[in-house]
C-alpha cells in the first residue's frame, strides 16, 4: 500500500505563501496529475512531497507513515526532473546505479536491477554512454530509469516532458502512461500542459494561486468545471468565457453585446439581473442557419482549417472583448467577412459567478 | 544569486571553511591590521621601542619629496606600461581574430610570455638594452641618443616599462581575443551591409562591445603595474638610478627592509591597501551593474 | 564572410608574424647568447646566429647558480601553492554555496576582502608573521592574560607559542595559499550547476560530502585543470615573498637565484651564462602554459566573469 496523504499542506517563502493549504489523498497505484499555470505552487507541492522543501504547516504521510521530518532519501520516493538532472560525468549505467550503490546493494543485484529497468525503457544499448552523447528523448528515458531501479513506493514527476519537442512529447506521454499501467506505482505528476494532464491522469488537481481549485477525474473537470478558472484552463481551444447577466425573468442569460440566450429550465427567481460569466465550450457550439432569436450572431475574424476540424475566431456584435471561438467537425464554406449564427444546448451552458468565479449549478437551481 | 538546494549540517560548513579562514586571518587580516597599527607608531630601527605618534607618519610621508617622487614615478610607469600592454594586446587580437586558419598557432606563439616571471623578463630586456652589449641599445645609439639605462633615469624607466609591458601583452591578447570572438558575426556583417568601412565598424561596433573586457583589463593591468612588477624593478634597477624607477611598492620594500623604517613602510602599505580596496570595490560595483543589464 | 579580400588577408598574416617576431625576439636573443662563448657573446654587435656552446653555458649556469636545488625548491613551492590553493578554495566555495549557516556572510566577506590584496602591500607585518606564526595567538593570550601555569611560589608564567617559518617550504607556500580568486572561481562555477543535480543526489541518498566527492569534484575537473595551470605559473614566478623569507641558499627559488647570475659591472660580463640560466628558469612554466593552453585560456577568461 503506497498511499500519499496531504493534509492542510502549507508552504511559505518569507512572506510569500506558495501553497495555501492543500488537502488531497493519492490512492495506491493512482496516477495523479497536478496542473496549473506557472507560479501556482504545483512544483512546490511536489517538492514538499519529495522532502526537498520543508513544510510550513500541515502533514504529509506516505504509506501511513508521517514523513514531515524525514529526509528525501528515506521517503521511499523517486523523482524525475524537468532537466533530467543526470550526472554529466557518469555513464548511463552509473547514473541509474548511483542510488543503489549508496544504499550498498550487492553488485550483482545492482546489475540485475539496472538491466531490468533498461530493458523496460529500451535503453540497454546506451548503458555505457555518457549523458551528453544522448538525445533529449534518451536522456528522458535514463532519468526515468534512474527512478525505476530504486523500485520506490511513489514516483514524482516534475514537468518531465517540457524540454522535449512536440512530437517526442506525445510519444513519451504515451510511454509514461503505459509504464504506469505495467508498474502500477503511485505517481504524482506536475505539468502546466492541460493536454498532458487530461491524457495521463486518473485524477487531476488543478491549482491556482497556491490553492487546489478542483480535484477530480479529467472528465469531471471538463464537464463540470468548478470555477471559471478551471473552465478556462482545461480544454483546447479553451472554453469561451463571456461576461453576461441573467435575464429579468431568470429564464435567459444576456451576453455582453445584447445577445439573449433562453434557458430550457428556469433559474431561481432571485437570480434575475445577477452578473455572471457565461461559459460555452467551442466544440459544443453548432452552426444554426435558422436565424432564430436564440442564436449567437458572430462576426468572423479568422478561420483556421485544421483538416479534421475547423476553428473559427468570431466576435460578438458591438463588443470588443467578446471573442468567441467555435470548433466545428465539418469544413463549412464560409468566407472571412461573413457573419455567422451559432447556438448551444442549455446543458452545454456553464454559468459562473462574475465576482467569485464559482460555478452556478443550473441543475440544482432547477 | 542563491542556491535553492541546500544541505543541512551543523558543523560541516565551518569545518570546510576552516583552512581558508585560518590562513586568511593569519596571513591577510592580521598583517593588514598590524600594518594599520604600526603606521601609528614610530619604531626605532632595531625594533626595540615604539611609541604612538598618531598620523605623524602619514603627514611626514605626504610632505616627503621622496614619496612625491615615488607617486609620480608610479603614475608614469603605470600609465605607460598599461597603455603599451593594452594597445599591443588589442592590436594583435584584432588581427588574430581575422585569421581563419592558423589562429591557434598564432595564439600559441603569442601566449607564452605570460609564463615568464617578471624578474626574468627584466633580465632578458636588460640584456637587450644593455649599454655595452645590448642589440637594441646599439640601434638606439645609432640614432644619436647616448643610451644608458644604468645611469640615465628616463632610460631606466623606459627599460622597466618595456619589460613589464612585454610580459603583460599575452594576457591582454588572450582576453581581447576571447572578447572579440564573443561578438556575434551577424552584428559585424549587418554593419558591413549597412556600408560601414572596416575602420568604422571597429570603432562603432566592435570597440563598444569590447569595452567591458577593456575595463576589466585596465583594472588588472593597473594592479599588475602597481605590484607584480616589483620583480622587474628589483632585478633590473633596484629603484635607481637615483630613485628614477622607485615605484610605490618598491619603496614599501626599500623603506621596510632596507631602511628599516617600519612606521613609514606600514603607512605606505596602508595607503596602497586603501588604493587596492578602492579599485576592487569599483570593479565589483561595475561588474554587478553589468550582470544586471546582461 | 566580411572582408575576404586577398590583400587584407596577407596584411593580416604579415602583421601577426611581425608581432610574433617582436614578442619572441628577447627570447631568441637570449637563446643565441646562451649558445655563444664569452668572446662572441660580448662582441658588439653580437652575432644573431646560434653557436655551439649551449651545453657549456647551461652547465656553468647550473653549477654556479646551484640551479638543481633551486629548481627543486621552485617546483615544491609552485606545486604546494597550486595544490593548497585549489584544495582549500574548493571546499570553502562548497561550504558557501551549498550551506546556509550563521556567519556565512561574514566568512564570505573575510575571504572577499583578500581578493586583490597582494602580498606586496603588507610585506612587513606578513614577514613578522612568518617569524612567528603564533604572534596573533600570543597577543590574544596576553590580552586575556591567561595564566598558563602558576608555580608554587605564586609567580605567573605566561606561555608563548613559537613557530618560525622563515627559510622553510611552509613559509614559501602558506602565506600565498589563501586567495579569494580561486574561491570565487569555484563559487561561480558551482552556481552554474543546476539545483536539480543536488536534489537528484539527495533523493539518491547522497549526503553533502558524498555529493561533493562523487558529483561536484568530478564535474570541476576542467576548472581545476585550468586553475592549476594559472596557479603553477603564479607560484613559480613569485619573487618578493621568497626574496624576503629565504636567506638560506638551500631554500632559494630559481627565479631569485637567476638574478644573482647577472654579471655586475665589476665581474666578467658573462651574459651568455646568465641567459642560459634565464632560459632554464623560464622553460618549465612556459611548457606548462603552452601544453595546457586550452585549459589555461579557459581558466583565464573565466576570471573575468
Amino acid at each position: 500500500m503506497a498511499e500519499v496523504r496531504l493534509d492542510r499542506v502549507r508552504k511559505s517563502f518569507g512572506s510569500f505563501e506558495a501553497v495555501k493549504g492543500v488537502d488531497v489523498t493519492i490512492g495506491d497505484s493512482e496516477f495523479l496529475v497536478v496542473v496549473g499555470p506557472s507560479g501556482c505552487g504545483k512544483s512546490t507541492l511536489l517538492r514538499l512531497i519529495a522532502g526537498l522543501e520543508e513544510l510550513s504547516g500541515g502533514d504529509i504521510t506516505i504509506s501511513g507513515r508521517l514523513v514531515n521530518d524525514v529526509e528525501p532519501k528515506d521517503r521511499d520516493i523517486a523523482m524525475v526532473f524537468q532537466n533530467y538532472a543526470l550526472y554529466p560525468h557518469m555513464t548511463v549505467f552509473d547514473n541509474m546505479a548511483y542510488g543503489l550503490k549508496i544504499r550498498r546493494l550487492p553488485k550483482a543485484e545492482i546489475r540485475e536491477r539496472v538491466g531490468r529497468a533498461a530493458a523496460i525503457l529500451q535503453i540497454e544499448s546506451l548503458l555505457e554512454r555518457q549523458p551528453r552523447q544522448l538525445s533529449g528523448g534518451q536522456r528522458q528515458r535514463v532519468a526515468m530509469g534512474r527512478a525505476i531501479v530504486r523500485n520506490p513506493s511513489v514516483f514524482l514527476f516534475d514537468e518531465p516532458l517540457s524540454n522535449l519537442d512536440a512530437k517526442l512529447r506525445v510519444e513519451m506521454r504515451v510511454e509514461i502512461r503505459k509504464l504506469h499501467n505495467t508498474l502500477k506505482t503511485t505517481s504524482v505528476y506536475v505539468t502546466h500542459d492541460q493536454v498532458e494532464a487530461m491524457t495521463l491522469a486518473d485524477r487531476i488537481v488543478i491549482m491556482n494561486g497556491g490553492i487546489a481549485e478542483q480535484i477530480g477525474t479529467p472528465l469531471d473537470l471538463y464537464e463540470r468545471p468548478s470555477s471559471a478558472f478551471v473552465a478556462g484552463f482545461i480544454g483546447s481551444p479553451p472554453m469561451n468565457l463571456v461576461e453576461g447577466e441573467i435575464g429579468q425573468g431568470a429564464k435567459s442569460v444576456v451576453l455582453a453585446g445584447g445577445t439573449e440566450l433562453s434557458l430550457n429550465s428556469p433559474l431561481p427567481q432571485g437570480w434575475g439581473g445577477r452578473s455572471v460569466t457565461v461559459g460555452i465550450r467551442p466544440e459544443r457550439l453548432r452552426l444554426d442557419d435558422s436565424k432564430a432569436d436564440l442564436a449567437i450572431s458572430l462576426g468572423v475574424e479568422l478561420i483556421e482549417r485544421h483538416g479534421a476540424d475547423t476553428v473559427i475566431h468570431g466576435v460578438l456584435p458591438n463588443r470588443e472583448r467578446g471573442e468567441v471561438i467555435v470548433r466545428l467537425n465539418e469544413t463549412p464554406t464560409i468566407a472571412q467577412t461573413d457573419r455567422l449564427n451559432v447556438k448551444a444546448r442549455t446543458a452545454d451552458i456553464h454559468l459562473f459567478d462574475a465576482e467569485t468565479g464559482k460555478r452556478l449549478e443550473l441543475e440544482k437551481a432547477a | 544569486m542563491l542556491k535553492r538546494v541546500l544541505f543541512r549540517n551543523r558543523w560541516l560548513p565551518y569545518a570546510l571553511l576552516f583552512p581558508q579562514l585560518l590562513i586568511t586571518l593569519f596571513f591577510f587580516i592580521w598583517p593588514a591590521s598590524q600594518a594599520l597599527v604600526q603606521s601609528f607608531y614610530a619604531t626605532d630601527p632595531f625594533g626595540l621601542s615604539s611609541r604612538f605618534v598618531g598620523f605623524a607618519e602619514y603627514t611626514r610621508l605626504l610632505a616627503d619629496p621622496l614619496y612625491h617622487n615615488a607617486v609620480l614615478r608610479t603614475l608614469v610607469f603605470t600609465f605607460f606600461t598599461t597603455s603599451l600592454a593594452l594597445a599591443a594586446g588589442l592590436f594583435l587580437a584584432v588581427y588574430a581574430d581575422r585569421v581563419i586558419r592558423g589562429q591557434n598557432t598564432y595564439r600559441t606563439l603569442l601566449i607564452w610570455p605570460y609564463a615568464v616571471a617578471p624578474a626574468v623578463a627584466g633580465v632578458l630586456w636588460l640584456f637587450l638594452f644593455h649599454p655595452t652589449y645590448g642589440a637594441l641599445a646599439l640601434v638606439i645609439r645609432q640614432t644619436g641618443v647616448n643610451w644608458n639605462p644604468l645611469l640615465n633615469g628616463t632610460h631606466a624607466m623606459t627599460l622597466v616599462i618595456v619589460a613589464s609591458a612585454w610580459k603583460q601583452v599575452s594576457y591582454n591578447f588572450v582576453f581581447f581575443l576571447a572578447g572579440l570572438q564573443a561578438i556575434p558575426r551577424s552584428l559585424i556583417e549587418a554593419a558591413a551591409i549597412d556600408g560601414a568601412s572596416t575602420f568604422r565598424r571597429f570603432w562603432t561596433i566592435v570597440f563598444p562591445l569590447l569595452s567591458p573586457t577593456l575595463f576589466f583589463l585596465i583594472v588588472i593591468n593597473v594592479v599588475y603595474s602597481f605590484f607584480e612588477t616589483f620583480g622587474v624593478i628589483h632585478a633590473v634597477t633596484r629603484g635607481g638610478p637615483g630613485g628614477a624607477t622607485t615605484i610605490l611598492v618598491y619603496k614599501v620594500y626599500a623603506d621596510g627592509f632596507v631602511g628599516l623604517d617600519i612606521g613609514s613602510s606600514a603607512a605606505q602599505s596602508v595607503i596602497l591597501m586603501a588604493l587596492v580596496i578602492g579599485l576592487t570595490m569599483f570593479q565589483f560595483r561595475y561588474l554587478e551593474r553589468r550582470v544586471q543589464y546582461n | 564572410m566580411v572582408d575576404r579580400s586577398r590583400t587584407l588577408r596577407i596584411t593580416t598574416h604579415v602583421l601577426l608574424v611581425l608581432g610574433v617576431l617582436v614578442i619572441g625576439f628577447p627570447i631568441y636573443y637570449a637563446f643565441v647568447a646562451a649558445t655563444l662563448p664569452l668572446e662572441l657573446a660580448t662582441r658588439v654587435p653580437m652575432p644573431l646566429v646560434p653557436g655551439d656552446h649551449l651545453m657549456d653555458n647551461v652547465e656553468q649556469a647550473w653549477r654556479r647558480g646551484d640551479l638543481g636545488l633551486q629548481l627543486f625548491n621552485s617546483i615544491v613551492m609552485a606545486l604546494g601553492i597550486t595544490a593548497g590553493k585549489i584544495a582549500i578554495s574548493i571546499i570553502s566555495a562548497f561550504a558557501i554555496v551549498y550551506f546556509r549557516f550563521p556567519g556565512r556572510m561574514l566568512a564570505f566577506w573575510i575571504i572577499f576582502v583578500t581578493l586583490m590584496l597582494p602580498v606586496e602591500v603588507r610585506i612587513v607585518p606578513t614577514y613578522e608573521m612568518a617569524v612567528n606564526v603564533f604572534t596573533p595567538v600570543n597577543r590574544l593570550l596576553e590580552v586575556l592574560s591567561v595564566p598558563v601555569a602558576i608555580d608554587p611560589l605564586g609567580y605567573t608564567i605566561s606561555m608563548r607559542l613559537q613557530w618560525n617559518i622563515l627559510d622553510s617550504y611552509f613559509g614559501l607556500t602558506l602565506p600565498l595559499i589563501a586567495s579569494a580568486t580561486a574561491t570565487f572561481l569555484f563559487r561561480q562555477f558551482f552556481l552554474t550547476i543546476p539545483d536539480q543535480l543536488a536534489e537528484a543526489a539527495k533523493i539518491d541518498g547522497a549526503g553533502p560530502l558524498r555529493f561533493f566527492w562523487d558529483v561536484l569534484l568530478p564535474m570541476s575537473r576542467t576548472n581545476i585543470a585550468a586553475l592549476a595551470v594559472i596557479l603553477f605559473v603564479y607560484g613559480w614566478n613569485q619573487y618578493l615573498w621568497p626574496l624576503l623569507i629565504t636567506t638560506d641558499r638551500e631554500m632559494m627559488t630559481a627565479v631569485i637565484g637567476i638574478t644573482r647570475l647577472m654579471p655586475s659591472p665589476d665581474d666578467a660580463p658573462e651574459w651568455n651564462v646568465a641567459m642560459a640560466g634565464a632560459l632554464i628558469v623560464l622553460i618549465p612554466p612556459v611548457i606548462v602554459v603552452v601544453l595546457l593552453q586550452r585549459w589555461f585560456v579557459k581558466g583565464l577568461v573565466e576570471e573575468e566573469k
